[in-house]
């Protein structure tokens, strides 16, 4: 059976991500993942630091981090005092981050790939209280080290899409965090698991987290909310996995430029139903919970509910989590 | 007059709740967690300190605006106040240059670093206020004349001195102080029965770099150029504070830049302080780094409130 966890963003209020730290144990909760939303709400450590503090026993994930917005000693840092915090319940997620967030704030990584997989090994090596000199792209490093009195085992996941990214995730990540239409997740999963097979590794070593917009419209979630979501995973959506899908093309490149031009909101007249059931998971709990159960068979081994969260989203999230339970014979 | 302790962040976490536990039942009204380059990221390391204690509030920092920008740390400042309320203060300065050139962030012009300092607290000021966060202080550390006066633009100035002779120095390049603006001291400190300070490297470290941090104006308006000059030549081989810089500093002067006395000794210490004019003093490395120091900071305090 796959975990079943909660994902918060920094631009959620902290009674909301509070609320779901504090009762994360009483609902069957496994996991809460921290996406960062760049510049927006909360600050993801902080945030990663009082979700630890206020959860009990539940993994508490970044998911994820963009790398080349923070400077790489700062997240080692923040890494290490975090698995301090949570005594072995942190994991450190981290990813390029989304393509319009990273233009928003002027970033640009020419190699994306190279340069992720540069940060995620410095990072290793700093927690295993290792002097590091090193440039690369993102980062220009002179005899540092964190000075720690002995390595730090800190689990990498990585939040990641394209084929490229799929394979360096398959060979160095403890886990990765997909999201994404079903039949790409279906791609992408394959992908990873060749990949680290050929690294030598077993196919249980690479965890597959998968997180897409939930909207449970059973508890009066707005439509354009989720429409907006939607249209955000859309518009970051690359050309290669775009081609995977038995959609209309040119209405997804539609999507797409109305996203860069004028925002997702703008976009939201575009969403149809069609290209919902593509890209999140929404409907009656049972439907929802359904299609995590298709998910966990094609291989996830942890599913993601929310955001966005709006409605009476305390009692939906209550009820998807019963609703697991149920199945788990719990 | 208000105390301070500037928290070990080299300690386990445990050990540092431990501590700061100690010290805000024991009186001591602010609790300074300073960022990089100690290994621990003091905003995620303000909130665990904020979870378990009660009365103390919790200073960030020395936070950097060149490691992080100013949107950065309204952001981290913002998520604490909402996630544990109006407990928080701010500490703001460039930081060390060594260390932060090894991680890639450079000084830049260095004629205009107190300008554009000023600019990224005036900054951060103004929009922690829009957004209705008016309880935090936002204190500038500084030490060479320029920093001091620009200071004003900030809520107080943290000043990295221990002589009263050079605090009251720093009170009159401050001039008229605004009505609410704090002054703080921040000096190396050791405070215990008997205490040994010769023997006491971690003191005389901490007081080597303070030393080596004196600037050129400074240093003349003290005499102490020719004195810090065998330091400065070792420190420049070395790249580092080790045994030998701190040898080179003969121990009178050493004396200057560290607190090395008994409890009574500090009260007397804290009320020189208050009587030239300052409003708080956060007793720094190495009083935070173990429980045995911070009980002694609280005894202090306590022998403080008996006797003032």
């Amino acid at each position: 059976m796959y975990r079943a966890s909660v994902g918060l963003t920094t631009n959620m209020k902290a009674s909301a991500t509070g609320w779901v730290a504090k009762n994360a144990a009483e609902l069957g909760v496994d996991g809460i993942w921290i996406g960062e939303d760049i510049g927006l709400g909360q600050d993801s450590f902080v945030l990663a630091s009082a979700t630890l503090l206020q959860s009990k026993g539940v993994r508490v994930g970044t998911g994820i981090i963009p790398i080349a917005i923070h400077n790489i000693t700062t997240l080692a840092r923040a890494a290490v005092t975090l698995q301090e915090i949570g005594e072995g319940r942190f994991v450190f997620g981290v990813g390029i981050g989304g393509i319009q967030d990273l233009q928003r704030m002027d970033v640009k990584v020419k190699r994306p790939v190279t340069a992720l997989g540069e940060g995620v090994d410095v990072l290793k090596r700093l927690w295993q209280a290792e002097s590091v000199t090193q440039n690369a792209e993102i980062f220009h490093l002179q005899d540092y080290s964190l000075r720690l009195k002995r390595p730090v085992e800190i689990p990498v996941f990585l939040g990641v899409r394209g084929p490229q990214m799929l394979k360096l995730a398959g060979r160095i990540a403890d886990g990765v965090i997909l999201s994404g239409p079903f039949d790409y997740l279906r791609y992408a999963i394959e992908v990873i698991d060749k990949s680290s097979t050929e690294a030598g590794r077993k196919q249980d070593d690479v965890e597959k987290i998968v997180w897409l917009p939930t909207i449970p419209t059973f508890k009066g979630m707005k439509e354009k909310l989720a429409k907006k979501v939607v249209a955000i995973v859309v518009a970051d959506m690359p050309p290669p996995i775009l081609d995977m899908l038995q959609l209309n093309r040119e209405k997804l490149e539609r999507i797409q430029a109305e996203v860069a031009a004028n925002g997702p909101k703008a976009a939201v007249s575009l969403i149809d139903q069609e290209i919902m059931d593509m890209f999140a998971i929404s409907g009656s709990r049972e439907h929802m919970v359904d299609l995590f159960d298709q998910l966990g068979g094609m291989g996830a081994t942890e599913v993601v509910l929310g955001p966005p969260f709006s409605g009476e989203w305390r009692e939906a999230v209550s009820e998807i989590f019963e609703e697991i339970a149920l199945r788990r014979g719990v | 007059m208000h105390w301070g302790l500037a928290v070990n962040v080299y300690d386990t976490v445990q050990r540092i709740v431990e501590k700061c536990v100690i010290a805000d039942q024991g009186g001591i009204d602010w609790l300074w967690i300073t960022d990089f380059p100690a290994v621990r990221h003091a905003p995620s390391l303000a909130a665990v300190v904020a979870e378990n204690v009660k009365r103390s509030r919790i200073g960030v920092g020395l936070v950097s605006p060149l490691l992080y920008g100013p949107a950065q740390i309204v952001q981290f400042m913002s998520t604490l106040i909402d996630n544990y309320g109006e407990r928080f203060d701010l500490l703001i300065g460039p930081g060390d240059r060594t260390h932060l050139s090894r991680i890639g962030i450079d000084y830049g012009n260095i004629s205009t670093l107190v300008t554009r300092l000023v600019s990224d607290v005036t900054k951060i000021r103004d929009e922690l206020d829009e957004r209705g966060y008016d309880g935090v202080r936002v204190w500038l550390g500084a030490q060479g004349p320029k920093m001091i006066a620009a200071s004003i633009n900030a809520d107080g100035v943290l000043l990295n001195y221990t002589d009263p002779e050079m605090l009251r120095w720093a009170l009159s390049v401050l001039g008229d102080i605004p009505k609410g603006f704090q002054v703080g001291a921040f000096p190396p400190a050791f405070i215990a029965e008997n205490p040994d300070c010769g023997k006491e490297y971690g003191l005389r470290k901490s007081a080597a770099t303070v030393a080596m941090g004196v600037g050129r104006a400074v240093a003349l308006e003290f005499g102490l150029t020719d004195i810090l000059s065998a330091a400065r030549k070792s420190l420049r081989q070395k790249q580092s504070i080790d045994q030998d810089v701190v040898d080179a500093i003969d121990e009178a002067t050493l004396k200057r830049f560290a607190l090395c006395t008994t409890p009574e000794g500090a009260c007397d210490y804290v009320k020189t302080l208050e009587r030239i004019g300052l409003d708080m003093v956060t007793f720094g490395p190495p009083q935070g780094t173990s429980r045995k120091l911070v009980k002694n900071l609280v005894k202090t305090r306590e022998y403080w409130d008996d006797t003032a």
